[in-house]
């Protein structure tokens, strides 16, 4: 096969693969800025109308902004108790790596629908009398998204020689506390970030727990999703539309914003 | 006493003892080598010294003063280790001004101090450059400046050099020494490559099993190995067991052992025989080459006499002798060095 031939052959597969992953989004923008898609292959009209008729709507923004604060309240919880846990584990009771490799994979177990029965009696009364409320959401979310920000810490932490760079830094006067802060934190950055895309991604389009632990008392957008599916479709895809832009500017800002923090360190001290 | 004292240090991980009662002492500006096999507690050892590793009995002392318990950023010991343990993300400067910074030094302070080893190690021009950015000797420079912009009392090097190409080896060897003499630094460099052992130090110990088992110079190390596992790790030593012994030369007890250059080879004819005992103060032994390896100024002769294969290096100024020729071999008395076996 020649060159070119073999281009040709690798451009053609991607694209075959990028169209299959692309249609049912592109499906999905063309009919919420259609006026009616029928029995035509193609629109009859295009209008930006239900964008228009989804950002002036008070209780879209509202559960929006809602999904927003849940999400990243859990994820920042998440993060929080995990990364201290990983480092004590990694670092002093590796003999725990194990048992901490198969909890994490216990929240894949339970199917959301059995789950929510459990957490509801957990947390109906006793010390955290939070059921119905945003807050048994939030620690709820924050176990979903467990085995995601896990995998993605200890990989980045895998990666760096991180117990000789603790010694280092020991041996120059840090004690391990200021050797985590300085040494392994940054270098964990990305899997912090990837940790943060992932969780925000998966959180962001969750239905189950949100409708039956609070439902309609605690409007998140899936539910609202699901509770104005009957307006229009034209209306709901500009909606699904607008959460995916959403969570694509947010990553695309990150990871540019991730590159850029370095070359300017280099460019200040030449 | 000397500046460094180790005494009676032991060490196990659980129910794996690693060393037992280790002593030595090293001199203020001594250069120290711990060569020894993958796996004999070198590592484990200079951990302990730096305080990385607790121990479980014996003492570290330092000008005199206890350091057994002390933290490891107050013993005043730098470090090199072998995985570099650089913080990738930090540039070279800043890998090498953080131990000043946790001092709190002032800006002026810390650039002065990391420009002045940045001129020793020669990086200079490379320490805007993240660690990614370095090729490994540059690496290696950048941990081995990092260690010594604190001013530690001592150094220590973890196989600094074993990752590295021959020729960077050869040159940072060079490099470390010098910089080890200017500054008059103690320092303690593990290896288990013996020619690096003996280029760089003023004393080896070679460790075996847990153990410091010869301690001295190198010539010391090299020409008067105490036991079988120093002989055939310093160099390509022949090792004569007792059965030999008795039947190609007198009755003896235990083994010897005897370096490849102090055998004497010549030419001989079928109608030469061995003579048993000294003549001459020397023993001779008859056999056939068997190999050849030219390894540059030296020839390297296998000789296979009965059933055991002599090395014998000669200096390769002469006809190299064929493969498959009779020679006999001299072997001067004073050369065969009585080995302790390997348990003493
Ligand atoms: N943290 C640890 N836990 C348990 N055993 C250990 C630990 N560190 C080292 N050991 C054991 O102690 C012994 C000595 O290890 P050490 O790393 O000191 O060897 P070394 O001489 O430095 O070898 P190398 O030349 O390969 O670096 C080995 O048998 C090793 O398995
Ligand atoms: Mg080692």
């Amino acid at each position: 096969m020649s060159k070119t031939n073999s281009r040709l052959y690798h451009n053609t597969v991607i694209s075959i693969v990028i169209g299959i992953l692309l249609l049912p989004i592109v499906a999905t923008f063309l009919y919420s800025i259609s006026t009616r898609w029928g029995a035509t292959i193609l629109p009859d009209g295009l209008t930006l109308n239900w964008y228009l008729k989804l950002l002036t709507e008070e209780r879209f923004l509202w559960s929006f902004v809602r999904s927003l604060g849940v999400c990243f309240a859990a994820m920042g919880l998440c993060i929080v108790l995990m990364l201290p846990a990983i480092f004590v584990v990694y670092y002093r009771l590796r003999y725990l790596k194990f048992i901490c490799n198969m909890i994490v994979i216990l929240p894949f177990a339970v199917p959301p629908v059995v789950g929510s029965v459990g957490l509801i009696q957990i947390y109906s009364d006793g010390l955290l009398p939070i059921s119905g409320t945003f807050w048994i959401l939030i620690f709820t979310y924050f176990t979903v998204i467990i085995p995601f920000v896990y995998r993605s810490i200890v990989n980045s932490l895998e990666a760096i020689n991180y117990v000789d760079m603790i010694d280092a830094a020991k041996l120059l006067g840090a004690n391990t506390f200021k050797a985590f802060i300085y040494v392994v934190l940054p270098n964990l950055k990305k899997g912090l970030l990837s940790a943060i895309f992932i969780s925000i991604s998966i959180l962001i389009g969750e239905f189950v727990f949100a409708n039956i632990l609070v439902g309609t008392r605690f409007e998140t957008l899936q539910v609202y999703l699901y509770n104005t599916k009957a307006v229009s479709g034209h209306y709901s895809s500009a909606l699904v539309i607008f959460y995916f832009a959403f969570i694509f500017v947010f990553t695309y800002l990150a990871s540019v914003f991730s590159k850029v923090e370095r070359k300017s360190v280099k460019r200040r001290k030449n | 006493m000397s500046y460094v004292v180790v005494s009676n240090l032991t060490k196990s991980f659980g129910d794996t003892l690693v060393f037992e009662k280790i002593n030595f002492e090293i001199e203020q500006g001594e250069f120290i080598t711990l060569l020894g096999p993958s796996g004999c507690g070198k590592s484990t050892l200079l951990r302990a010294i730096a305080g990385l590793n607790s121990v479980d009995s014996g003492g570290i002392y330092v000008n005199g003063e206890n350091i057994t318990y002390q933290d490891p950023g107050k013993r005043g010991i730098g470090m090199v280790f072998q995985s570099y343990a650089l913080f990738p993300n930090m540039t070279a400067y800043e890998n090498i001004a953080f131990g000043l910074k946790l001092q709190k030094l002032s800006k002026d302070e810390i650039a002065k101090r990391v420009n002045e080893v940045l001129d020793i190690v020669d990086l200079k021009g490379r320490e805007n450059h993240y660690i990614d950015e370095l090729s490994g000797g540059q690496r290696q420079r950048v941990a081995l400046a990092r260690a010594l912009v604190v001013r530690p009392r001592i150094l220590l090097l973890d196989e600094p050099l074993s990752a590295l190409d021959a020729k960077i080896r050869k040159k940072l060897r060079v490099m470390i020494r010098k910089i080890q003499k200017e500054l008059n630094l103690t320092t303690v460099f593990v290896t288990h490559d013996q020619e690096e052992a003996m280029t760089m130090s003023d004393r080896i110990f070679v460790m075996y099993g847990g153990k410091i088992v010869q301690n001295g110079t190198p010539s010391e190390v090299y020409r008067h190995p105490v036991n079988e596992f120093v002989a055939s790790f310093m160099g390509n030593y022949n090792i004569f067991d007792e059965s030999f012994m008795t039947e190609h030369f007198t009755n003896a007890n235990g083994k010897y052992a005897i370096r490849p250059e102090a055998i004497n080879i010549k030419v001989c004819d079928s109608k030469d025989k061995a003579t048993k005992g000294l003549t001459n103060d020397a023993y001779n032994l008859i056999g056939n080459v068997s190999f050849i390896s030219l390894l540059g100024n030296v020839v390297r002769y296998n000789v296979k006499v009965n059933d055991k294969e002599l090395v014998v290096d000669s200096l390769n100024n002469s006809e190299v002798i064929k493969e498959g020729t009779r020679v006999s071999l001299t072997l001067p008395s004073g050369e065969l060095q009585e080995l302790k076996s390997n348990r003493e």
